[in-house]
């Protein structure tokens, strides 16, 4: 089929620009780390949160999102961690499809019950960090937050 | 071929309908984020959003204007208007029911229905109905071309119905995801048959059909745009090739790519996330053929019109038409609807949006402005013709299209801008007990402005609708069928492949198959039947 | 205008205009993310 020189340059240009894009995709997922959550095949679900430090500024929260809380075994809406602190989050659900994003950082995965999900990330500038419900879980969605808390 | 006219005008009647209430909730959320008159059951208003507009306007106008251009285009009545209107019995009854548990505050589960929150049986099974109803008029239309095929056997198929056809054939392969979610999962659930459920099958189930739901919304507009758009500006379409090809590239790649939409979700490899999103790049694709494409027509149209050089064209394209007003104004918003998509789609850059604002931001420039808008401008053409009655109010119908632009451009872009910080989709935001920094705030108030000016827009759009059906003075000009637009080049430069479906479907069922057997089968591992069914308002089970 | 004579150069330059439109709004939410957050 012949296809017209016109017509050819614009479906150069726009191969050109999609290839761009892939590529710079693949730049941020295997040089600067920017993943997406896969499948989890090792942890099991789980019914309780947990808060643990595996190692100096290393944390492990065990989240199970909740209507409408979110359990990091804190006993509160909230965790506390020092400046620097590498945080890998598990997250579940205990009832209805839930998410979370942290809007301050590019974290964000959904909570599903029966499967378990992990997103890592690093602490670095001290603040209050929130962490929202993002998908709509019943009529008390808009009251679902945590907080984390980066101190010095 | 007059018994087009009440098929047509009744399936837009109900479609118009849903969209006009639909759209007040629309109105209310905007308000509502903004904290302005946010008393009310948001989440149940979304759902009546999310349900009325992007499934029950879409569905019935689209049916309506199919058998439309199908007529047009293979010039022979429908076979049959006897099983056309059952379609639209169908359609209705399911409307119907599926309404109902909404509006009494039962089925609060927006429009994706995520289990394990569970609405009442009736929406599960008026949903059902609304696909069986799409289908039978699809088989109107397969049964039609059938019988044109048998009376051509050697014509080529005119462009509309490539278009028409491949609407059709984008639905069907997709609702096949949606329907074995509901029968199989959600209606035995809901009616307590089973007791529990698969959460993450059904999401995935839903998004192997919530991807080409937009293209069946989408392919319309991009009929109408190839088709009669640049008639309508004077002009002709570009290549007819070109057209033909995007629309089989539609074809091979707007279903094997769901899983864009699941990024985010866990129990899914990210390897066959890349996949799907590889796909969806190739899916952009025949979007970009079509940007050229149509502003190429365009070109011709406004150089036929006297325009010269590089830009001269665009002075002398007719924007005081209502009907080229809308579509122009659509044509430029999806420009940024279609950018915003490939942001969505780009594997982890969806970790910056995904289910923030941005989403929303983005699919109104899209099924809320390529979309609709679109519409509203073919029902400026197709209103007068179908019911004898010249348009009412040209000049309201002018302002609607520009003020659809100017209101969606400062809604959507305020909520992407907002997406971008992190704020929450589907959130009740003005009653949310946590806040965020005070420019979302103004963000949220600028996209109040927006909500209020497209409301404003839609309350012209029905003015001008009622007005042309009731009060518009009648012309002589009757007619059932479509202005179809020539091309400069012509079908005879297309290669017969182009419009050979067998090959095309064949194809795109093996893309289907290599995208989503490794996804089931580790979701079917990985997700338990687990989940027992929630309402909205308990945080523990249903008692069952 | 004769058939013939068209060219369609100003489609060109509106399709590159449309590009680089899309390349920055992309680029835009991009680095974001390579900042690990806004």
């Amino acid at each position: 089929m012949r296809i017209d020189p016109f017509e050819k340059f614009a479906m150069i240009v726009g191969g050109i620009l999609l290839g761009a894009f892939i590529l710079a995709i693949a730049y941020a997922n295997f040089v600067w780390g920017v993943k997406v959550p896969t499948c989890e095949v090792v942890t099991r679900p789980f019914s309780k949160g947990a808060f643990i430090e595996t190692a100096p500024k290393t944390y492990e929260v065990q989240v199970v999102a909740r209507m409408w809380y979110f359990d990091m075994g804190t006993g509160k809406n909230e965790i506390t961690i020092p400046a620097g602190s590498k945080v890998t989050f598990f997250v579940t659900s205990g009832d209805v499809v839930h998410g979370i994003k942290i809007p301050e950082k590019n974290i964000n995965i959904m909570a599903i019950p029966g499967v378990v999900g992990r997103v890592q990330t690093t602490f670095e500038r001290p603040g209050e960090y929130l962490m929202v419900c993002h998908e709509y879980c019943g009529i008390g969605h808009q009251g679902m937050y945590a907080k984390i808390n980066v101190i010095q | 071929m007059g018994k087009i006219r009440s098929l047509t005008l009744w399936h837009w009647y109900v479609g118009f309908a849903a969209l006009f209430v639909g759209l007040f909730f629309g109105l209310r959320q905007s308000l509502a984020r903004a904290g302005i008159w946010a008393k009310y059951d948001y989440y149940q208003g979304l759902t009546l959003h999310g349900v009325l507009n992007a499934l029950v306007f879409t569905t019935f106008f689209i049916a309506g204007f199919l058998y439309l251009t199908t007529e047009t285009s293979l010039k022979r009545p429908l076979r049959s208007y006897a099983l056309a209107w059952f379609g639209f019995v169908v359609l209705l009854a399911g409307t119907v029911l599926a309404a109902v548990p909404i509006l009494t505050g039962r089925a609060s589960v927006l429009y994706t229905f995520y289990p394990p929150l569970m609405a009442h049986p009736s929406f599960y099974i008026g949903l059902t109905l609304v696909v069986i109803g799409s289908w039978i008029a699809a088989l109107v239309v397969l049964r039609t071309y059938l019988a044109w095929r048998r009376e051509n056997p050697e014509a080529r198929v005119p462009l509309m119905f490539i278009a028409t056809a491949t609407t059709y054939i984008v639905w069907f392969i997709a609702t096949i995801g949606v329907a074995a979610e509901v029968l199989f999962l959600l209606i035995p659930w809901s009616l307590g048959w089973v007791k529990e459920t698969n959460p993450l099958l059904a999401r995935t189930l839903f998004w192997y059909f919530g991807h080409p739901l937009v293209y069946f919304w989408l392919l319309p507009a991009y009929l109408a745009w190839y088709t009669i758009m640049p008639r309508i500006a004077g002009g002709k379409l570009y290549s007819d090739p070109m057209a033909r090809l995007a629309f089989m590239l539609f074809i091979l790649f707007s279903i094997p790519v769901g899983t864009h939409h699941q990024f985010a979700d866990p129990g899914i490899g990210s390897n066959w996330k890349a996949l799907h999103a590889f796909f969806t790049f190739l899916v952009a694709f025949p979007s970009l053929l079509t940007a050229f494409n149509l502003a190429a027509s365009l070109e011709y149209a406004g150089k036929s019109r006297g325009g010269s050089g590089l830009f001269g064209w665009w002075a002398k394209l007719p924007y005081g038409e209502p009907v080229f007003a809308a579509f122009i104004s659509a044509m430029i918003l999806f420009i940024f609807g279609g950018i915003s998509g490939i942001v969505n789609a780009s594997y982890n850059l969806n970790m910056v949006v995904h289910n923030t604002s941005f989403i929303f931001g983005h699919f109104h420039l899209t099924v809320g402005s390529a979309v609709t808008l679109t519409f509203m401008g073919l029902t400026y053409l197709i209103l007068p013709k179908l019911s004898g009655r010249e348009l009412f109010g040209r000049r309201l119908a002018l302002v609607q299209s520009y003020t659809w632009l100017i209101g969606m451009l400062i809604f959507s872009f305020a909520n992407m801008a907002a997406g971008r910080m992190g704020v929450p989709r589907r959130t009740d935001l003005g009653l949310s007990t946590y806040s965020f920094p005070p420019v979302v705030e103004h963000l949220e108030k600028v996209s109040a402005l927006g909500g209020v000016i497209l409301y404003a827009s839609s309350l012209l759009f029905f003015v001008v609708f009622l007005g042309t059906l009731f009060v518009g003075r009648s012309s002589k000009e009757m007619s059932f069928t479509l202005p179809v637009t020539e091309a400069y080049q012509t079908e005879a430069e297309a290669p017969r492949f182009l419009d050979n479906w067998k090959v095309w479907i064949g194809i795109a069922v093996v893309l289907i198959i290599i995208a989503y057997t490794p996804v089931l089968k580790q979701v079917l591992e990985i997700s338990p039947f687990g989940s027992p069914a929630y309402s909205p308002s308990l945080p523990v089970p249903l008692p069952r | 205008m004769e058939n013939k004579d068209f060219k369609p150069v100003g489609a060109v330059a509106f399709f590159l205009l449309m590009i680089i439109v899309f390349a920055f709004m992309w680029f835009s939410v991009y680095l974001i993310n390579l900042a690990g957050g806004r």
